[in-house]
C-alpha cells in the first residue's frame, strides 16, 4: 500500500467536462442577455 | 495523490477566483455606500453574479474530487460547509435584488447585505487553518509541490482575464437596463420616459 490513488480518470474528466459547461455556458448567458438588452432598448426607441 | 490531483488545476483557480470576485463585490458595496454611484451597484450585481457561479461550481469540483480521495461526496468539514454558507448566501441576495425595482433601495439594500454576507469569505480562506478540517491547507507555493505553482497561476490568470471581461459586459448590460427602467423593456411597447 504505497497510499497514492490508483485510477481515477473518470473524476478529472467529469470535473473538466463540467467546469466546460459552466464557463461556456455563463459566458453564452452574459453574451446572450447582452445582445437581448442592446435589441430590446433599440426596439423601443425606433 | 494518483491522476486526480489534476483536478487541482481547475477546482485552485475556480476557487481563488470565486473568492477574489466575491471580495470585489464587497468592495463594490463600500463605494456604493461612500459615493453613492449607482454605477458601483451595476458593477456589484456583475461580481457578485460572476463569483456565485464560480462558488457554486467549485463546490462541485470539490465534491467529485472528495468522493476518490476522501470516499465521500460531501462531508460538513469547516471549509465545505462554509463555502456552501456563501454559494447560499450570496445567490440569496441576488435573488432578493430581483424583487426590488426602485434603483436606489435595491442599491442600499444589496449594499448592505453584501458587506455581511462577505464575512464569510475570510471564513472560508481561513477555515482549514481555524478548525481541524479534512480539507488540505491553502494552496501556495509552500504547500504544493514546486510543478504545480506555475501551470495553477497560468490557469488562475486565464481564468480572472476571462471572467474580468465578462464581468465587464454584464456590468455594461445592467446599467443599461438600469437607464431604461429595472425590467428589460418589452418589444412591442415604448419604455415611459424613455433613457434616463
Amino acid at each position: 500500500m504505497s497510499g497514492e490513488i490508483v485510477g481515477g480518470w473518470e473524476y478529472v474528466i467529469a470535473v473538466y467536462i463540467i467546469s466546460a459547461i459552466v464557463y461556456g455556458g455563463y459566458a453564452y448567458s452574459v453574451l446572450r442577455r447582452d445582445n437581448a438588452s442592446r435589441s430590446a432598448i433599440k426596439e423601443t426607441k425606433s | 495523490m494518483g491522476d486526480v490531483y489534476r483536478i487541482f488545476y481547475i477546482h485552485v483557480p475556480t476557487a481563488w477566483n470565486g473568492l477574489l470576485l466575491l471580495t470585489a463585490a464587497f468592495l463594490c458595496a463600500i463605494m456604493y455606500l461612500l459615493k453613492g454611484d449607482l454605477m458601483w451597484d451595476d458593477r456589484l450585481e456583475a461580481s457578485m453574479e460572476a463569483g456565485v457561479v464560480l462558488s457554486a461550481l467549485l463546490t462541485i469540483q470539490g465534491s467529485i474530487w472528495a468522493r476518490p480521495t476522501w470516499g465521500v461526496w460531501w462531508n460538513w468539514d469547516p471549509r465545505l460547509t462554509t463555502t456552501a454558507i456563501l454559494v447560499f448566501a450570496f445567490a440569496g441576495i441576488l435573488a432578493l435584488r430581483t424583487s426590488l425595482k426602485e434603483p436606489r433601495r435595491r442599491a442600499m439594500v444589496t449594499a448592505v447585505a453584501t458587506i455581511v454576507a462577505a464575512a464569510d469569505v475570510p471564513l472560508v480562506y481561513f477555515s482549514v487553518r481555524f478548525w481541524n478540517s479534512l480539507h488540505q491547507i491553502q494552496s501556495s507555493p509552500e504547500t504544493v509541490s514546486a510543478a504545480f505553482v506555475w501551470p495553477l497561476r497560468v490557469n488562475a490568470i486565464a481564468v480572472l482575464i476571462l471572467m474580468a471581461g465578462l464581468i465587464q459586459l454584464r456590468a455594461e448590460t445592467v446599467a443599461r437596463l438600469r437607464e431604461a427602467g429595472s425590467e428589460p423593456p418589452p418589444l412591442d411597447e415604448p419604455v415611459a420616459g424613455g433613457a434616463a
